[in-house]
């Protein structure tokens, strides 16, 4: 099986040259993979319920990750529909894009984006399936994004992939948990992942069932666009008209469906997944149908209802009765048919007259014959008018309402009048285009010249919807065909039970078939009155709706990400100043702050924290009148450099403070130290100095009392520190084993000397070199610098 | 035996051997500095002289791997009973981050070869014209950090650590100045050179308050010495360590420690940002590990493990944080990398908060420090192959158009489709989308925390801290996949990239691939076997393991004995006066 997907995701590769060759024609070769690969996944396809054909090849046995495949009812109808449409898609596409100069990209993503989704829907690996699940995402970006040129398109192409991207983390973390819940549960690393094993498993009472299940259904639920994440879709209607029809109705849109449907075995006893997905499915299904009237682009007007369609299956998962698992599985497979065929219509129509606003079109059936009779058909199908496919679907689902006991009346009610608004839009698709006495209802003026202009659509753009729209036709009449092919297999692989499926257009007469056929005639006529009015209505639905859409999840979506730049900008503005400075006072901030930490938390230990300093007392108890005054000028020079206003004058204070601290350490007996201090801090003024000459003069800044402060508890951290060490009893150190061997070993009594030039002799060695060598340096610099101001001299 | 008795200890050839790659390394700079003088300036000529030391580096390191591998002692001390703590090993891990940097600064080199080859075709043109002459002296500066980075991950000698830091930063501070006309290089170089100064200030002041506590620089023994006295109310010995630790963030770049990172990442020639991205943050992880697994085996410090695992797991949260939230908003190319890298930083200190966690009690995490290490060797050698293609990628572009803005990537699907190509999975692989090696990195990395979370609840903050900014940086880095795919303007012409810049972000690519996918599986037993090594395999000659049963604080050691790591080395021969 691993073939069948890696072939499309190779010839996706060399589309690109094949078009370069073949041109045009090109299509046509790329369309006869998905036939191929479509025909040799249906003959193996299982016909007898929870039948399943495996195949598995070990790839990172230690994280028990297998290339898994499972092609069983479910996962065989989806391979289906994704083959067969899109060829049809491919065909379409070859068309309908004829003069794009990228046509050869999208034939190339289009494969991609097929191979991607077969492997998602056959694989049986719970990893596995997220890698073709992200792949998908991205190949929806680069088709929603196509039309690059647009920076409405660009925008629509981010927000999708941002949407889904984000659920597909989701769903990892989902499956990360779900992994491991089994593991503990004692199934082998390489079956813990396996879904066909995990569907076998009880899992429910693990501590992480619950929320791997949350961020499963997330997931899923940003793939398939149910409220009130379903905001990408409709803004992912920019993308070019094939695309739309392949990946935004027919198949990515349902991959989250698709997912629902395939662990409903695992979490179907699951109260939380009754629950969250009978009640989301119920509004989105409600909520979007209503949306949907109040569009004009034909397009918008689709992507919403297929939003509606969505939370139906995701309904009709959620209840998980017998009835409702055969009506989701045959209303997939009829939606799947009619809405590609309508977007492919609806292509053909822009295609034609250079429009999609519903309002603008009128009067195309002369012009447009076979158009407007696939037209009619899908959109009938689309309605649930018998005798077509998708008014099986709508009996079935119609009856697995009716067959719920407490909440049946409500759902009942729900689907009830999101029908009535899905049957008013499939007959304004389908009526005002062909049959509207004059376009421009609006009383915008007549007919606009384009649809006088328009003509029939060629043959390959003819041959995806009425295909489809005949099909749907076809097994809405003998509806047997679909349940002994695949429905039954498709059902029970999604109840995990052998459900066997038998689909009737008539149901004869019993009290149950004719309550739902009176509801059936009650629904379709109220959406024939709806649809009389809708036109009527429309501005005022429109309305109301743009006004919800200010409120709506779109906007929190924007603004979340306007905040989130906001703070980006924030954080970079604060931490990244560019001001050497700042930088300085973060790195002092981090020293006191840390260090403040340690010191509480050795202070929280129980012992006072005065055991670990020096005495109080015994610092104060033996101190001259001239160390006191020492340290007072010492302080004194501090404070007169921090308060004094010219850079010389602040350096030369800061110099007499070292001057001072040398004479401090003379007091104490450390001559040595003194000069070197004395010395070093020469150096340092004249250097300043000289650097400083160069600077201009100092400027007062805002922060000076900040930068006092940090100064100020810097020192207090420091003399803190200090004190700390103080206090320590010092391990015996190497300076009395040194004290000890330096008049009989080196004959010398001052250490330091000793040490120098005996001990270590070598190093010092080594340091006079250094010393040497560096000079020598500088003194290659200097030469190089006088020659070339020569140099300068002269020319 | 007393330390100043005539004793002329020195290193055997056998024993020197060990250190090959260091000396090998150490001579081609000495040939790199003096080859100017006997064959003129040629920069391409000591650049080849410069791979040839690099790879024979390599080789050498190939070769001790196999003689550590077949159980060679790895370690330079003088011998001595009982057997003093090393000054320098040679052991499978120093060999492991050895083996990484040669193979990085390869690539550097071979980067620069091609800038090159780049600057001699646009000799003169504003903007594009890059400073060749100054090849012999970046050479130098580069193999010198190179070598300090080698000798960080292979000490646990304070000093050595320090010199090791020092010998790799101050070459980096002139490296980013290498383009003296930059203005940005120098500013950048300057505010390097300033933070370097006062964290190296604020490590050495740390490193002196250890010494004076512990009375030796060596961490091995510091931590054999704490198992007798619980440091938890110890001032000095955490003081001492916050120090360490300012210097290893420094380095690591980790937030607060990072603010240097962008301005320099941004001023620096591009193969100097690589390497910088690349090689100082692996040496500062590598030294990070070599500390904590130190005082891993310390049951003394089980009280402060939750503290310290907070600590560093929230300095990679929010290291990672800063880093993508900053890097949203960028124009340059280059700073967005420069900011990814920080929050790539943040991923891999996610690791190092799974080996702290681990540490103290070795009973009750099992498997556990073995998962973290896997999973930082395997991130590494994953962010080592992306960061080379991507930098690598934008060095093309840059070298082409001049300038590595956003802009310059319009339509780059079009104009260059070879180096978009690679740039895009290079970047997919950022964000660690499969089946790339980006994913199979973070997969380790999110599946070992999952495993510590399992002994520590509270790490399923990490877990979902990596995960959400991973969803952050999907933004940014498919911001540049944009402009290179999604806009165009046919106005602009192609972009011609030299073959060998080719070859390598392909390569990169590849490489990429083939660890999300093949090697995946692969990837993550080798990584799985290095720290098996790495954790379990007794490190030569680790002194004071087993503390003395009387329970003597070390300071009742005798005088004589070895507390002088400071001159084990180098004790010259005692003689009269």
């Amino acid at each position: 099986m691993l073939w069948t997907i890696l072939i499309p995701l190779a010839v996706a590769g060399v589309a690109p040259w094949l078009h370069r060759v073949l041109r045009a024609r090109a299509i046509w070769l790329l369309a006869l993979v998905p036939v191929g690969v479509g025909t040799a996944l249906a003959l193996r396809v299982p016909r007898e319920p929870l039948g399943a054909w495996m195949e598995a090849a070990e790839w990172i046995p230690e994280l028990g990750i297998t290339l898994a495949f499972r092609l069983d009812g479910l996962s065989g109808t989806f391979a289906l529909l994704i083959c067969g449409i899109g060829a049809l898609v491919l065909l379409y596409a070859g068309a309908y894009m004829r003069t794009d100069p990228h046509l050869h990209r999208m034939g190339g993503l289009l494969l991609l984006f097929l191979g991607a989704m077969l492997g998602l829907v056959l694989s049986d690996d719970l990893f596995v399936l997220f890698v073709f699940w992200e792949l998908t995402s991205v190949a929806s970006y680069l088709l929603i994004g196509f039309k690059h040129e647009k920076q409405e398109a660009r925008d629509a192409a981010q927000k999708a992939l941002l949407v889904t991207g984000a659920g597909g983390l989701a769903l990892l973390a989902g499956f990360v948990l779900l992994h491991s819940a089994a593991s503990d549960a004692g199934l082998p690393m390489e079956q813990a992942a396996r879904i066909s094993v995990l569907a076998a498993t009880d899992l429910s009472g693990h501590h992480l069932f619950t929320p791997a299940l949350l961020l499963i259904v997330l997931g899923a639920f940003s793939k398939s666009a149910q409220m009130p994440l379903h905001f990408w879709l409709p803004s992912a209607m920019t993308a070019p008209t094939p695309v739309s029809a392949y990946l935004h109705s027919a198949t990515m849109v349902k991959a989250g469906v698709f997912l629902l449907a395939r662990l409903n075995p695992l979490f179907g006893d699951s109260a939380v997944w009754h629950v969250l997905l009978t009640v989301t499915g119920a509004v989105t299904m409600l909520v979007a149908a209503a949306l949907a009237a109040g569009q004009s682009d034909l397009k918008r007007i689709l992507a919403y209802t297929t939003v509606s369609v969505l939370g139906t299956l995701t309904m009709l998962i959620g209840v998980g009765t017998d009835l409702a698992i055969k009506a989701a599985a045959v209303y997939l497979v009829a939606h799947a048919c009619y809405k590609a065929a309508l977007f492919m219509i609806a292509g053909s129509l822009e295609h034609a007259t250079g429009t999609r606003d519903i309002r603008q079109l009128g009067g195309l059936f002369r012009a447009m014959p076979v158009t407007a009779v696939s037209g009619v058909l899908a959109a009938f199908s689309m309605a649930g008018a018998p005798p077509l496919f998708g008014f099986v679907g709508k009996e079935l689902l119609l009856k697995a309402k009716l067959d719920l006991e407490q909440l049946g009346v409500v759902l009942l009610l729900v689907a009830t009048l999101a029908n009535v608004f899905l049957i008013a839009l499939a007959l304004a698709v389908a009526i005002w285009p062909f049959f509207a006495p004059s376009a421009g209802w609006l009383r915008r003026g007549p007919r606009s010249a384009a649809c006088r202009l328009a003509h029939e659509a060629p043959l390959p753009m003819l041959a995806g919807p009425l295909l489809l729209a005949i099909g749907g036709l076809f097994v809405g009449l003998i509806p047997g065909v679909f349940d002994r092919a695949l429905g039954s297999a498709m059902a029970s692989a999604i109840g995990g039970r052998p459900i066997m499926m038998e689909l009737k257009l008539w149901h004869g007469v019993s009290p149950a078939a004719l309550t739902v056929l009176g509801i059936s005639i009650v629904t379709l006529t109220l959406g024939f009155l709806l649809f009389l009015r809708l036109r009527a209505w429309l501005t005022h639905i429109a309305a109301v709706v743009a006004r919800l859409g200010r409120r709506g999840p779109a906007r929190v979506y924007d603004l979340a990400l306007t905040g989130l730049f906001a703070s980006a900008d924030r954080v970079t503005r604060l931490t990244q100043t560019g001001s050497l400075r700042q930088y300085v006072r973060v790195i002092l901030l981090v020293l006191i702050v840390t260090s403040l930490g340690v010191v509480l938390s050795a202070a929280l230990d129980g012992r006072p924290l005065s055991h670990r300093l020096v005495s109080a007392d015994g610092l104060l108890a033996a101190w001259y009148w001239h160390e006191l005054v020492l340290v007072l000028l010492i302080l004194t020079g501090a404070t007169a450099a921090l308060l004094s206003r010219s850079h010389v004058s602040a350096i030369a204070l800061l110099g007499v403070t070292g001057l001072l601290i040398a004479a401090l350490f003379a007091l104490f007996s450390a001559p040595d130290l003194a000069i070197t201090q004395i010395l070093v801090e020469a150096l340092t003024v004249i250097l300043l100095v000289l650097v400083l000459y160069r600077l201009p003069e100092r400027t007062e800044h805002k922060a000076r009392f900040a930068d006092t402060a940090i100064a100020l508890a810097a020192g207090a951290v420091m003399a803190g520190i200090v004190l700390a060490t103080a206090a320590l009893h010092l391990p015996a150190t190497v300076s009395e084993h040194l004290a000890r061997l330096a008049k009989p070993g080196a004959h010398g009594r001052n250490i330091v000397n000793v040490i120098l030039v005996d001990f270590r002799a070598l190093d010092t060695l080594g340091e006079i070199t250094v010393v040497a060598a560096a000079g020598l340096g500088v003194y290659a610099l200097i030469k190089l610098y006088r020659r070339r101001k020569a140099g300068e001299g002269t020319s | 035996m007393n330390p100043l008795t005539p004793n002329t200890w020195l290193p055997t050839a056998a024993e020197l051997r060990l250190f090959a790659p260091e000396l090998i390394l150490i001579a081609t700079i000495v040939a790199v500095l003096v080859a100017p003088i006997l064959i003129g300036r040629r920069p391409v000529a000591v650049a080849f002289l410069a791979l040839a030391g690099v790879l024979a580096g390599l080789y050498a390191c190939g070769a001790v791997a196999v003689q550590v591998g077949a159980g060679a002692q790895g370690v330079l001390s003088p011998p001595a009973e009982p057997p003093l703590p090393p000054m320098l090993m040679a052991d499978r891990f120093s060999l492991f981050f050895k083996l990484f940097l040669l193979v990085t600064l390869a690539a550097i080199v071979w980067l620069w070869m091609i800038g090159a080859g780049q600057a001699q075709r646009w000799a003169g043109v504003e903007n594009r014209a890059r400073p060749l002459a100054a090849g012999p002296e970046f050479f130098v500066l580069l193999l010198t950090s190179a070598l300090g980075m080698m000798l960080m991950v292979g000490s646990l000698n304070l000093l050595v650590i320090l010199i090791a830091i020092e010998t790799a930063s101050l070459p980096s501070y002139a490296l980013v100045a290498t383009d003296k006309r930059s203005r940005l290089g120098a500013e950048a170089s300057l505010k390097y050179v300033m933070f370097g100064a006062v964290s190296t200030a604020i490590m050495a002041y740390g490193i002196s308050l250890l010494y004076g506590r512990f009375g030796t620089l060596d961490l091995s023994t510091i931590a054999a010495q704490i198992a007798w006295m619980p440091p938890a109310a110890d001032l000095v010995f955490w003081l001492g360590l916050l120090g360490l630790g300012t210097g290893i963030a420094f380095k690591v770049a980790a937030v607060p420690m990072h603010l240097w990172c962008p301005d320099v990442f941004e001023g620096a020639p591009i193969e100097v940002t690589t390497w910088l991205s690349v090689a100082s943050k692996a040496a500062g992880l590598g030294l990070l590990l070599r500390v904590v697994e130190a005082f891993s085996a310390s049951a003394a410090l089980s009280d402060a493990v939750v503290p310290l695992t907070w600590a560093v797991g929230v300095l990679a949260s929010v290291t990672c944080t800063v880093g993508n939230l900053a890097a949203l908003r960028q124009e340059s190319v280059k700073r967005i990398l420069a900011y990814s890298s920080i929050a790539h930083a943040g991923y891999m200190l996610m690791a190092g908060a799974i080996l702290v966690a681990a540490s103290g009690d070795a009973a009750a995490h099992g498997d556990l420090p073995r998962a973290g290490m896997a999973a930082l060797v395997a991130y590494l050698l994953v962010y080592v192959t992306m960061n080379v293609g991507a930098f690598g990628a934008t060095a093309l572009v840059a070298w082409q158009t001049g300038s590595d803005h956003l802009s310059s990537f319009t339509g780059l699907g079009r104009r260059a489709p070879w180096v978009a190509l690679p740039m895009a999975l290079c970047l997919f692989s950022l964000v660690g989308l499969p089946p790339l090696g980006g994913f199979a990195a973070k997969w380790f990395l999110l599946v070992a925390l999952g495993k510590a979370a399992g002994v520590h609840p509270w790490l399923w903050v990490l877990v979902t801290v990596a995960v959400l900014n991973t969803a952050l940086s999907l933004y940014y880095y498919v911001r540049i996949i944009r402009q290179m795919y999604l806009t165009d303007d046919d106005a602009l012409p192609p972009v011609r990239a030299p073959g060998g810049g080719l070859v390598m972000v392909n390569a990169c690519a590849v490489l990429l691939l083939l660890l999300g996918t093949l090697w995946f599986s692969p990837l993550g037993q080798r990584a799985g076997r290095l720290a098996t090594h790495v954790f379990y395999s007794p490190v030569p000659a680790r002194p004071q393991e087993v503390p003395s049963p009387t329970g003597h604080p070390p300071a009742a050691l005798p005088a004589e004995a070895p507390r002088m790591a400071l001159s084990a080395g180098h004790t010259p021969p005692y003689h009269g006066k």
